[in-house]
């Protein structure tokens, strides 16, 4: 087990930055997701820890101790694959057992056997171990793969898209199998995914990367309910969160934030007012989450008049499109009911869940 | 606007050893200004069906109507159909607003109708910015955009779309979902849409044709499909999450219930079910029901015994797994829960929520 370190890591290829001043610090046995979308630099990130490539700057460290010095075999860490890369002409008990029997490993035949028993209790596939892949399920290819991967005793599991390409169903079942070995495994885990539901469903902590630079790093909570910028609030959530040019107006002793025609306005959360009047302007980016906005009721929530844009119903929920002068909002309902096109309708929105954001950097208010 | 019916339409291809049946006898009926979406997995025969609506495949037998005539021996282009295609086909030397003009100039429409129908396609799909751009400069999205502008343009009597949306990611999925769901309400274009995306059909469709192995197992609306699957199939295909489909043996103990393998708990039934199921006595039948029709509870205990197996808090709604006698049950929760793995949880089903089916025949019991 190790905790890893990442110190003002970079690299670049040729012109592109594909890595920008990466600093971050995995915890020991921390389940760690790096979410991003393609092209971001996750599969690098992970490269770099699995020493396969080198940073054109900075350092990464396991254990406090540096770590670029040694090749990708001398640092015992171990990847699992999407594809699971299992040889398909060898049983489960040997695919496990073939770390174990590189050259240069000095194991005997018995002390082989009883590591790979070990790992297939613990990831409960004790009964495949005499079959062959093309036997087995996909939740039994995914724990052999693992079981591989864990045999040796790796300080760092690193796992690369591993449920990209399954189909919507699987990949919702392979989800739950994996979180379910979570605590199974007990390893330092980096697990890379463009899909911020496996962030959600697995991570301790989620690193959220894009264009080579690190968004943010938080748990789950902060990353979905404090987003640290407009990047990270669209990143996380379906439908995306709604973000809306808007201006800070005083109206009396109250802060409202308002789109331009005026159709949309909140009143400014109580935390936000301070940083709310250190803006340079008065423009802000104002952010609802769809869950936070409902179909009106005389609650005395905020309200927003528009037309329905288009309602599309997917059994018990519905995405409902408003458009409100210039701008469009989008609210999750748990309601199923008529809505037609272009016909009136009055959303109510959670004032208590706004968000705001500069401008212009993006930055979240409630970080300022 | 026209209608489409398509009467025991058959495809069949001459295989190496025997004859491929891809389309069984599917019969269908598209109304006026219809959405109707071709559902199911691949290979399932939905795309030989709609390319045999547009003329691009021959039909072995039956007979496809477009407006009331019969258009089998008609070629794509004296069919009055738009195509949109998944790999969008755009000439990559020509601009987007040559791209979708190209037909119409083609047949010798006059400039200016030409430029009249070309502004108002480009509003309607919000390209009216990228006109002069070649396809090599789009977006995935923006090329999805023109393919539809391209076959809109011909106002034709009927819109087919195959799988335009499937190279886009999540994203701009919903995005292009919501612009579909608009523009048809608007111009109400008889549309057929093929996809293998239940999502899509949700969303767009009027009505869904969900295929498998070449015939239509079920054509209803999305809330009838939805709500009555009518086989094993069409249950388990429809719904995100999927719905949950476990073995419960059917019992006689002061009247016909169901119970969990391996479990104590006997489920009771109202007198309707008890009825139907009375043929299936002393044997196992799958049962289904939604992750949203499953109540739980960690302290009242007069529920279905069953133990967590993983929860994933998903952000705007959570999934809790539990185990009940060794079958895994999704049940749908806020997206934050205290909960452990192996903690006990009892569950409750919503008695409108479960769906029977015949063990043999795969069909639902009703």
């Amino acid at each position: 087990m190790a905790r890893v370190t990442l110190a003002g890591v970079s690299k670049k290829y040729g012109k592109t930055q594909a890595l920008d001043n990466i600093s971050l610090d995995v915890k020991d046995r921390e389940f760690l997701v790096i979410l991003g979308p393609s092209g971001a630099g996750k599969t690098t990130l992970l490269n770099l820890v699995a020493g396969v490539i080198e940073p054109t700057a900075g350092e990464v460290f396991f254990d406090g101790e540096p770590v670029g010095h040694l090749e990708a075999n001398q640092r015992n860490v171990a990847m699992a694959f999407e594809s699971y890369a299992l040889y398909p002409n060898r049983t489960v008990y040997e695919n496990i057992a073939f770390p174990l029997q590189a050259p240069g490993r000095k194991l005997s035949a018995q002390e082989i056997d009883q590591k790979v028993k070990k790992v297939a209790e613990i990831l409960g596939i004790t009964h495949v171990l005499e079959h062959k892949p093309g036997e087995i399920s996909n939740g039994q290819k995914q724990r052999t793969s693992l079981g591989r991967a864990m045999v040796r005793n790796p300080r760092v599991l690193l796992l690369d898209e591993p449920l990209s390409h399954l189909d919507a169903k699987l990949r919702h079942h392979m989800r739950t199998e994996l979180k379910a070995l979570q605590s199974v495994l007990n390893t330092t885990t980096l697990y890379v995914t463009h899909d911020y539901l496996e962030a959600l469903a697995l991570a301790d902590r989620v690193a959220v990367i894009n264009h080579g630079k690190l968004e943010q790093l938080g748990t789950r909570d902060e990353v979905f309910g404090r987003p640290a910028n407009t990047f990270v609030a669209a990143a996380l959530g379906q439908p995306e969160i709604n973000l809306v040019a808007a201006t800070v107006k005083a109206e009396g002793t109250e802060l409202k934030v308002a789109s331009e025609d005026g159709l949309i306005s909140l009143p400014v959360p109580a935390q936000l007012k301070a940083a709310v009047r250190a803006l340079p302007t008065a423009s802000v980016t104002l952010g609802v989450r769809p869950i936070h906005a409902e179909l009106a009721t005389d609650d005395g929530r905020p309200q927003v008049h528009g037309h329905v844009y288009a309602f599309e119903r997917f059994g018990t929920k519905g995405i409902l499109t408003v458009t409100a002068g210039q701008n469009r909002l989008v609210a999750l309902l748990d309601k199923d009911q008529a809505l037609p096109v272009n016909a009136p309708v009055t959303l109510g929105l959670d004032a208590g869940e706004l968000m705001l954001f500069h401008p212009e950097t993006g930055r979240n208010l409630a970080y300022a | 606007m026209a209608e489409l019916l398509l009467r025991n339409v058959r495809k069949t291809y001459e295989g190496r050893r025997a004859p491929v049946h891809a389309v069984k006898g599917i019969n269908l009926e598209c109304r006026d200004g219809e959405f109707i979406a071709l559902l199911g997995l691949s290979g399932c025969g939905k795309s030989t069906t709609l390319r045999m609506i547009a003329g691009l495949e021959t039909v072995t037998s039956g007979e496809i109507l477009i407006g009331g005539r019969q258009v089998n021996d008609l070629h794509p282009s004296e069919r009055n159909v738009g195509l949109a295609f998944e790999t969008y086909a755009l000439y990559p030397p020509l601009t987007v607003a040559e791209n979708i003009t190209f037909h119409l100039r083609a047949k010798g429409v006059p400039a200016a109708e030409v430029g009249r129908r070309l502004q108002q396609v480009a509003e309607i799909m919000d390209i009216t910015g990228i006109l002069n751009l070649k396809p090599a400069g789009l977006s995935g999205g923006e090329k999805a955009r023109v393919s539809l502008a391209r076959a809109l343009i011909r106002e034709p009597g009927v819109l087919l779309m195959d799988e335009p949306l499937s190279h886009l990611d999540a994203r701009l999925r919903f995005k292009m979902r919501t612009e579909l769901k608009h523009l048809h309400v608007e111009a109400k274009t008889t549309s057929i849409l093929v996809t293998h995306d239940q999502l899509d059909a949700m969303a767009l469709a009027d009505r869904i044709a969900i295929m498998n192995n070449g015939v239509i197992e079920q054509f209803g609306t999305p809330a009838e499909v939805y709500e009555r699957p009518v086989s094993l199939f069409v249950a388990s295909f429809i719904g995100e999450p999927p719905m949950n489909l476990f073995s419960a043996e059917v019992v006689r103990e002061q009247g016909i219930g169901l119970r969990i393998p391996g479990l104590q708990y006997v489920w009771r039934l109202s007198a309707d079910r008890q009825e139907k199921l009375a043929p299936y006595v002393g044997r196992t039948i799958k049962a289904g029901i939604r992750p949203e029709h499953i109540q739980f509870s960690f302290t009242d205990s007069s529920g279905i015994p069953a133990s967590v197996f993983v929860f994933e808090p998903l952000g705007e709604e959570g999934h809790l797994t539990a185990k009940a006698g060794g079958q895994d049950l999704v049940v749908l929760t806020p997206p934050v829960l205290a909960t452990q793995p192996g903690q006990p949880v009892y569950l409750t089903f919503a008695s409108g929520g479960l769906h029977l089916f015949d063990p043999d025949t795969t069909m639902a019991i009703r």
